[in-house]
């Protein structure tokens, strides 16, 4: 079984849950002060503000980008249990002196040429942008499903540098990128990167997961910009997904019916569902649906009773991303009482796991976070199909939907 | 009230029938049928208690989600929670007495280790031969691949034991060596567990959280006739292991095999723990606590007694630790672990500060 895979969870990024983050913050390392020169408090430097200009960003809250004269900085606010840092880069030109007043800073010379990721997600943004070609190291490469990179790999043009949860620092310091790019969650073991900060590379700490609608968390394709040296392509990218995205929400803005719907997958009895706030919830309410939990405000996931969602799951008119499960039967054989839910017994269960690679890495994870234009066009399509007349009976119009029947 | 037999001065080991001891044990069994019905009538979702036995008593009700409730969710939640319960105290005594030690349970032997091994098998040895997807192409899907994963697992290790006990005749070598075992098996789970996924670590993270529910249907059926024999067997051995408290010298003078109990005392207990483990996940404590409790409740450390009563004591407490983790009211749960430790740890302090010498029961 596999509760958090599905994405609305709403858990967070990819895979991860309330569960881990309760256990594993018992004991989680926090960001230190020396991965970054983090600090709570943000003071500013007034002569630097003075002349620096915002990036504007409509939707992400995560980071914040300025424009100084000639080099940039980079502000990532992580937000993670409560406890926040915020965590500051200099982004500046390979041959320009570094400038005074920014000792607080880790330094990226851009544009960055090589680079090593530790998530499927981060392919995603960073293809988009026409930058594949850059990636030389990647955790767990068998999960790649991005064509362009998944051709690199098999050449053997890139390394594999360890597990998200244990980068393997030698074989990184070996490899020698330019900047790694990480996720923020409580299980990292922070004092890794660390190792890395110290020998010159620097660690970029995403948190696009913690966005609280699906628009936020594709801007975060403006940080990875900033950093290859490819803002205008990502401001022309940006501006087609957001249009794209308004389009499809436009459909569903005057409907009258909007279907109920239950989420995710429970484990024997607990059950996950995104929080009110989560962008899964905002996924949900921009397709027209009707979320029964739409107002419990938390943007991680909670988790539930099994019996508090049972008589809710018992009427839903559809069941979306139910774990990791490709067919009704594979449904039916986790739990037997699913046979007696509505969406079950009416063949309306969607999963997003119809782009699995051989390996079990799902596209889902690594284009949807940076095209949630396609996802929301998927959840319309499923849940009004009237609004598309033209659409068969097959799954060929959906992206990263399966029917699970 | 009969006749009353003092069963420590009997002879011949005579059962009697209504002697304070049993009129004890009726009593339990009442407490139990009590918090059976209470484990029913708490949760999520507030249900009328009439609507609750109607339910029970086969009325149905109105409300086909409450009914749904009872019946699929609430009802083989409590059984669970009463085989459980049970299994796990027997065999946390039979572990005790065996071993002579008052720290012993059902996982001394390594044999929820080994199930744990089975179950990490399945959710993080990805990519191994034990890859899941290649399980579930010999036709186990779901719910039951975990189960049959974890009995392999605990089979495994119970092997190991056995014919290390065949071997020694040491008691207390043997514990060390499940203890060992034990370790073993926990250190390949942590290897496993640094290079898995983040999402198949928070599997098998929940999965070790334990939980009563989510065993239906045939699941249900096929826990409690595991369990069954194994309570049959260890009733059977009850007498033995009264011999086996004075010693196993003193048992081999009176003609005992002692490699016979110790073989049989093993075998119940694997099937006792080792199926719980595998429908429920590794539920701590119980095992260990219950038999402390239930000596002091009677005062005696004769099995004939102690057996069944440690059997409704876990049942019971089992049924508690369920009630407080579903918060009742609340829409969400505890686990049901943490609740069983929670509880767990300070009857076992209450109990040693009340004794003061444990050693009565185990000399």
């Amino acid at each position: 079984m596999n509760i958090f895979r599905s994405s609305f969870t709403g858990s967070v990024h990819h895979r991860f849950s309330g569960v881990l983050r309760c256990a594993i913050s018992l004991f989680a390392v926090v960001f230190t002060t020396g991965l970054s020169g983090c600090s709570n408090e943000t003071e500013v430097h007034p002569k630097q503000e003075a002349v620096s200009v915002d990036v504007p960003l409509s939707y992400a809250k995560g980071f914040s980008l300025y424009d100084h004269e000639g080099f940039k900085t980079l502000r990532v606010i992580v937000d993670l249990d409560g406890r926040q840092d915020t965590l500051r880069y200099l982004l500046i030109p390979k041959e320009s002196p570094l400038p005074d007043g920014f000792d607080e800073h880790v330094v990226v010379r851009t544009p960055v040429e090589r680079v090593a990721l530790f998530s499927t997600t981060q392919v995603g943004y960073i293809d988009l942008l026409g930058c594949a070609d850059r990636i030389i190291g990647i955790a767990r490469p068998d999960y790649v499903n991005t064509p362009s990179l998944r051709e690199r790999i098999e050449k053997g043009a890139v390394s594999e540098i360890g597990m998200p949860f244990s980068p393997n620092v030698e074989e990184i310091l070996e490899l020698n990128p330019e900047m790694i790019v990480t996720t923020a969650f409580p299980a990292a073991r922070q004092t890794d990167y660390k190792a890395l900060v110290m020998a010159g590379i620097p660690v970029v700490v995403v948190a696009e997961w913690l966005e609280e609608s699906p628009l936020g968390r594709a801007e975060w394709l403006k940080l990875y910009a900033a950093l290859l040296g490819r803002e205008e392509v990502a401001v022309e990218k940006f501006a087609d997904i957001e249009h794209s995205y308004h389009a499809l929400k436009a459909l569903t803005d005057t409907l009258s019916h909007r279907p109920s719907v239950v989420t995710g997958m429970p484990f024997k009895d607990a059950w996950f569902v995104p929080g009110g706030n989560s962008y899964v919830a905002c996924f949900l309410r921009d397709a027209g649906a009707d979320y029964h939990w739409k107002n419990r405000a938390k943007t991680g996931s909670i988790k539930m009773d099994i019996e508090a969602i049972y008589p809710v799951a018992l009427e839903a008119e559809f069941w979306l991303n139910p774990g990791t499960v490709q067919s009704l039967d594979e449904l039916l054989a986790k739990d037997i009482r699913f046979r007696d839910f509505f969406a079950v017994r009416s063949g309306k269960v969607y999963n997003n796991n119809r782009l699995l690679n051989p390996a079990g890495g799902n596209a889902y994870w690594e284009l949807g976070a940076v095209r949630p234009d396609r996802v929301l066009g998927d959840l319309i399509r499923i849940l009004h199909p009237d609004l598309f007349p033209e659409r068969g009976n097959g799954d060929d119009s959906l992206t990263f939907y399966r029917h699970i029947q | 009230m009969g006749i009353k037999v003092d069963s420590q001065t009997s002879p011949e080991h005579s059962w009697p029938l209504l002697s304070p001891k049993n009129s004890l044990i009726a009593l339990l069994f009442v407490i139990m049928a009590f918090f059976f019905m209470l484990d029913l009538a708490l949760g999520s979702v507030k249900i009328p208690l009439g609507n609750i036995i109607d339910i029970v008593f086969g009325k149905g009700s109105e409300n086909e989600a409450w009914e749904k409730i009872v019946t699929y969710i609430r009802i083989p939640k409590a059984l669970t929670a009463v085989i459980a319960g049970a299994a796990l105290s027997a065999s946390g005594l039979q572990m005790q007495t065996l071993f002579r030690n008052p720290l012993a349970g059902p996982s001394v032997l390594g044999i929820s280790a080994g199930a744990s091994l089975g179950v990490a098998m399945v959710m993080l040895a990805s990519g191994a031969a034990a890859n899941a997807f290649a399980i579930r192409q010999l036709g186990l899907g779901g719910s039951w691949l975990i189960v049959v994963a974890s009995t392999l697992g605990a089979a495994f290790v119970l092997l190991i034991v056995l014919g290390i006990a065949v071997r020694i005749k040491d008691n207390i070598v043997l514990l060390i060596v499940g203890i060992m075992v034990g370790n073993i098996t926990i250190s390949i789970i942590s290897i496993w567990q640094y290079f898995s996924e983040p999402e198949q670590i928070q599997d098998y993270l929940i999965w070790t959280f334990g939980s009563l529910g989510g065993v239906l249907g045939s699941q249900l059926y096929v826990l409690a006739i595991v369990v069954g024999i194994g309570l049959m067997i260890s009733f059977a051995a009850s007498k033995s292991l009264n011999v086996m408290l004075l010693g196993e010298n003193y048992a081999r003078s009176l003609g005992m095999s002692t490699l016979y109990v110790r073989i049989t005392v093993i075998a119940a207990t694997s099937l006792l723990a080792g199926s719980v483990t595998g429908f429920c996940g590794p539920i701590g404590f119980i095992g260990i606590a219950v038999p402390h409790l239930t000596r002091s409740i009677l005062n005696t450390s004769d099995h004939r007694f102690l057996m069944p009563s440690s059997c409704l004591v876990g049942a019971i407490l089992m049924l508690v630790c369920d009630i407080i983790a579903q918060m009742p009211g609340s829409q969400t749960t505890l686990p049901i672990n943490a609740v069983t430790a929670l509880i767990g740890s300070p009857v076992v302090i209450w109990v040693i500060m009340k004794n003061r010498n444990l050693k009565s029961s185990f000399a």
